[in-house]
């Protein structure tokens, strides 16, 4: 990042190389249409073109560039609700769920569309896209005490949603 | 840190530690916890080890870098400053230009008073822009709302008292007109400098606030009128109004970035 705040062009290439793929799942995750989710990945690269005199040097650039992604998904559903079925996207999707069966995929999707989204996030950047919590708390902007107490009580909430798959094994 | 947080922390970095499998065979919440974190994924998950799905740069995106080639990203803070310094030019302008027979000054309370609101409105005013269109400054934006708010409530409770010489709503509708007029071209410059950040209502009010300051600041020197009323109705009201007004603005509009 700090090659590309210099004016390199190339170091921008190998940002978007490197981190278009994970940022795209994680707005999959977050918006449930492979549609918006690609809309979303440029939208999240273009701001950090346009917002790159913002990034502070020695700061850490995934933990920003989450943070632009989670915000570019918050504006879209502040906007206007997903116009896609959830079942298309699950049927694009290439995340790993998709090694699970149909029935417990869908039952992981909509709990996680269950718990408010300030338990969502952290446990999305926890466990798909395997942030630590001290880069979680840089993306959302909270400490990191307050982020795992949310991530704790998210996966607490998961539990209890999720349990009926537990007695089904 | 209590054995919950460390739990998390060893969540996700292979097989807990004896003492933390000991606490999660304990703890009923970290039991839940852990079997919901193992039910979400297989642990081989995670979006980096996708296959690509062929992203690549869109034309926008190849335009915007077009643009950015060879140039170095040049300072964000010569924006908040120059936006102080249009602040005070409208603030000290319209209290020279408004004058009192003579005096700067209209305020009659007591010069403590007069000061130390003053340097409070002026803070408000001042480093309530810089955090609200600068990058950071999450928790000052927090103690600057915080100050705005006490500084409205005791703003009415410590005027000097003199009453108007005018009827309660013709002197107020003065006041009131400075007061958004003052606030005008400030609030406009903060909403345009906030539409390259992503929206958050509390960067989005505190900037409201603190342009619409300028005219309070403006009128806590010029207006010689201090009755709780008048101060509460047409100095503070107004600020609150104003506050409220850019943050509803603010919502409306798009952003040219989604950065913090």
């Amino acid at each position: 990042m700090s090659r590309f705040i210099e004016g390199d062009r190339g170091a921008f290439e190998v940002l978007f190389q490197r981190y278009s793929q994970p940022i795209h799942g994680y707005l999959l995750r977050m918006v449930g249409s492979e549609a918006q989710a690609q809309d979303l990945t440029q939208l999240t690269f273009l701001s950090v073109l346009r917002a790159r005199d913002r990034f502070r040097p020695g700061a850490l650039f995934r933990p920003w560039l989450y943070a632009i992604a989670t915000n570019a998904a918050r504006d879209q559903h502040r906007r206007k609700r997903p116009e896609e079925p959830l079942e298309q996207a699950e049927a694009e999707s290439h995340e790993p769920l998709a090694q699970v069966d149909p029935f417990q995929r869908r039952a992981v999707r909509d709990a996680l569309a269950k718990l408010p989204e300030s338990q969502r996030v952290p446990i999305v950047l926890h466990r798909f896209e395997g942030l630590s919590f001290a880069e979680i708390a840089e993306a959302v902007g909270a400490t990191e005490t307050a982020v795992k107490v949310r991530a704790h009580r998210g996966y607490e909430k998961l539990r209890e949603l999720l349990g009926h798959l537990e007695a089904q094994r | 840190m209590t054995d919950c947080q460390r739990l998390m922390d060893a969540l996700g970095k292979g097989e807990l530690p004896e003492d933390l499998a000991a606490h999660a065979a304990s703890c009923p919440h970290c039991q839940a916890a852990v079997a919901a974190y193992r039910a979400l994924a297989p642990p081989a998950g995670g979006s980096a080890s996708r296959p690509p799905l062929g992203l690549g740069l869109t034309p926008t995106l190849e335009q915007e870098l077009a643009k950015t080639a060879g140039k170095r990203a040049r300072s964000v803070l010569w924006e908040p400053v120059a936006l102080g310094l249009l602040q005070a030019a409208v603030a000290v302008g319209v209290v020279v230009g408004l004058g009192n027979n003579g005096r700067v000054l209209g305020n009659r309370a007591a010069p403590m008073v007069l000061v130390a609101l003053g340097v409070a409105l002026g803070a408000c005013a001042l480093g309530g822009t810089l955090a609200a269109v600068a990058p950071g400054f999450r928790r000052l934006r927090m103690v600057l709302f915080g100050l705005a708010a006490f500084t409205a409530v005791v703003l009415g409770a410590c005027g000097s008292g003199l009453p108007a010489l005018k009827p309660f709503l013709v002197a107020g509708r003065t006041c009131a007109s400075v007061e958004l007029a003052c606030a005008a071209l400030p609030l406009g410059v903060t909403l345009w400098l906030q539409h390259r950040f992503a929206f958050d209502p509390m960067r989005a009010a505190l900037g409201s606030v603190a342009a619409a300051a300028t005219g309070v600041f403006a009128l806590h020197l010029h207006c010689p009128i201090g009755t709780a009323d008048h101060l509460y109705a047409f100095h503070v009201a107004p600020w609150a109004l104003l506050g409220g007004l850019g943050l509803w603005i603010r919502s409306r509009m798009g952003s040219r970035s989604y950065a913090p």
